[in-house]
């Protein structure tokens, strides 16, 4: 294997503490050891329904979160023994783009300033350059240069989003991690997002790590679709076999539900039992045990882990591979 | 007959004169699930505050009638339709952490229902509580009832909002937006709560959302809005093989995986002379009339009607 590995994280538990009660505090796990590598030039979809830690876990490949175990590489050096001056030069490397464009815009900033303050900070540039390279990113993500005297408040939610997206380009990363860049838009323009995003990907060999719940979405842009259910992954596989393999029961059961507007075949709601599980009430055994239709008793004893090829791995009892 | 009619239902602004809602007619037919499709800003939910005359501060009905019952709705004093309002027709909302009352246990609240509107009280009201609550598929109900809208999951929430909605066995119920905040699986109990609703009580459903998959395989009929008008009313299924109207394809079109749609300028807000196209700046197929008056909702095969220069 020759692929370059951006980033990875191995084995990674993330705790978090709420208080149940005025005298007590219990902690549960968001994230139950967890691998995954994100590839040169590939799109990781994270995809799972809320609660199951996808932004957890990309807050952790951002380093906004450190994890309680477990490691995490940037370019396979380890964050733990990485020295200071590496991390700042390989830092810009790695951008974000969150859901609510406007929470992540400074609101006192014109564009000028949200786009120029970045490349000035990490490449000790001139003011006259940052605004050169604030065009330059601007142009790529479809925005005219009058936008730059605005402030994010003048701007609409499909261009706000851009600009973060411009914002995120200025570093010149070589992986960004999306979280539910989309999903606060209408239709026609997280549409026009998605493309834009598939263009910039094909015209500066970008990756992403893209979190999302919505499965249209996945499959649209994915080459790679990592499920997960609770704080684990239970299933994680290449977009090529999607049609081809005998999936996890999880994800058996999200796509017999999803309303597909453009298929011929109603959404199957009897196949849904019950609801998730609460993270604070975590019991042995596999985590979707309690609504799995094809579970038995060794399913509410022991926890699977995942197994399987480079293409298709999966954390199932029930699942075998050759 | 119809249940509910609404007839050219104009609202504004009422300083500026500005129109909102722009000769909004459709009517509501018994046992009908009525779907209403559009983006933020379309109007949709202000169509359904308006039927309940549940407008904003600073919004006034310019035009229009809400038939209901052989009364204007418009024209009844507050008392009245106090009297209407969650008993014979109710609504739900998107969020319903935000419309249960966080400081009641849900027994608290749903008495002031069954007192205010049928005047049952004590035991007998719980009874029916109970009753309505496992009608909406809830296990537990009599320890539900001592619970807090915090305790409760989203799903659970939604449950409770559709069963104080249904308490009363109302003719009519909107929906607005009643999924979006919830998980795609808990999305499609709830769902299939109000279809079996639908189908064993005959409640008539007006639901708004921006889903097109909840859509197809929820709505009966569905009503394209766009900039506060209708564009395009058909039965679900000849909608979504055949959209006639330039922007319903453009929405079908901007699915996921269904084609990559070019930087149209979607999204500038410019303001647009009332009296033309609503769509025009933005249409791949435009037309000189456009620029000239406004077309009219016609109906061009049965039961489909679309308002298009193309089809005139």
């Amino acid at each position: 294997m020759n692929e370059e590995i951006l980033a990875e994280v191995k084995g990674v538990y993330k705790a978090y503490k709420v208080r149940t009660h005025f005298f007590k505090k219990i902690s549960f796990y968001a994230l139950l050891d967890v691998s995954l590598k994100v590839r040169k030039g590939e799109v990781v979809v994270l995809l799972g329904e809320s609660g199951c830690g996808k932004t957890t876990l990309g807050k952790i490949f951002l380093d906004l979160e450190k994890p309680d175990k477990g490691d995490v590489f940037w370019f396979s050096y380890n964050l733990k023994s990485l020295d200071k001056r590496l991390y700042k030069e390989i830092r810009p490397k790695i951008q974000a783009l969150f859901q609510d464009s406007f929470a992540s815009l400074n609101p006192r900033f014109k564009v000028k300033e949200i786009l120029s303050e970045p490349y000035i900070m990490n490449f000790r540039g001139s003011k006259k350059e940052a605004l050169e390279k604030a065009l330059e990113v601007l142009c790529q993500v479809g925005l005219s240069e009058e936008i730059l005297e605005r402030y994010p408040h003048q701007l609409s939610g499909g261009q706000r989003q851009r600009v973060a997206l411009a914002r995120a380009l200025i570093t010149q990363p070589q992986l960004i991690v999306l979280d539910e860049p989309t999903s606060a838009l209408d239709m026609t323009i997280q549409s026009q997002i998605l493309t834009l995003l598939k263009r910039l990907k094909e015209i500066k060999g970008l990756s992403y790590l893209l979190i999302t719940h919505s499965l249209p979405t996945a499959l649209e842009m994915a080459d790679r679709i990592v499920v997960m259910y609770l704080g684990r992954i239970l299933e994680s596989f290449k977009k090529e076999v999607f049609r081809r393999i005998d999936h996890h029961p999880y994800t058996k059961m999200l796509l017999r539900a999803f309303p597909d507007p453009f298929s011929e075949n109603p959404p199957e709601v009897s196949t849904i039992k019950g609801e998730p599980a609460s993270l604070l009430q975590r019991k042995e055994g596999c985590e979707f045990y309690p609504r799995c239709p094809e579970a038995d008793s060794l399913c509410s004893k022991e926890r699977p882990t995942l197994r399987g090829n480079n293409e298709y791995q999966v954390s199932c009892f029930k699942r075998h591979f050759n | 007959m119809a249940l509910l009619k609404i007839k050219d239902l104009t609202v504004g602004i009422k300083q500026t004169g500005e129109k909102i809602l722009k000769g909004i007619s459709f009517s509501l037919n018994p046992s009908e699930i009525l779907g209403i499709l559009g983006e933020s800003g379309s109007g949709k939910s202000l169509t359904a505050l308006s039927i309940l005359k549940l407008l904003p501060p600073g919004l006034s009905y310019f035009k229009g009638q809400v038939l209901f019952e052989e009364k204007n709705l418009l024209e009844l004093e507050e008392r009245e339709v106090n009297k209407i309002r969650g008993k014979k027709i109710s609504i739900i909302f998107q969020d319903p952490l935000s419309s249960l009352n966080p400081v009641l246990t849900i027994e608290e609240q749903m008495e002031e229902i069954f007192q205010y509107h049928l005047g049952i009280k004590g035991k007998k009201a719980k009874d029916l509580m109970i009753r309505t609550l496992k009608e909406v598929g809830i296990p537990d109900p009599e320890f539900r009832l001592r619970n807090y809208p915090h305790e409760l999951s989203g799903g659970l929430r939604q449950r409770v909002m559709i069963a104080m909605a249904i308490a009363c066995s109302p003719k009519i119920l909107i929906a607005d937006e009643p999924t979006t905040a919830l998980d795609l699986t808990i999305q499609m109990q709830v769902l299939e709560l109000l279809k079996s609703l639908n189908q064993e009580k005959g409640l008539s459903i007006i639901f708004i959302t921006h889903d097109l998959g909840i859509l197809r395989w929820f709505a009966h009929r569905i009503l394209v809005f766009y900039k506060g008008q209708i564009l395009e009313i058909a039965p679900t299924e000849k909608l979504f093989k055949n959209p006639l109207h330039p922007y319903t394809k453009l929405l079908f079109n901007s699915y996921p995986g269904r084609e990559e749609l070019e930087d149209l300028n979607l999204w500038t807000q410019e303001r647009l002379d009332q009296s033309l196209c609503p769509f025009y700046t933005k249409c791949a197929m435009a037309c000189k009339e456009s620029l000239e008056r406004e077309p009219k909702l016609r109906e061009v095969e049965p039961f489909h009607f679309v308002r298009c220069f193309l089809y005139e």
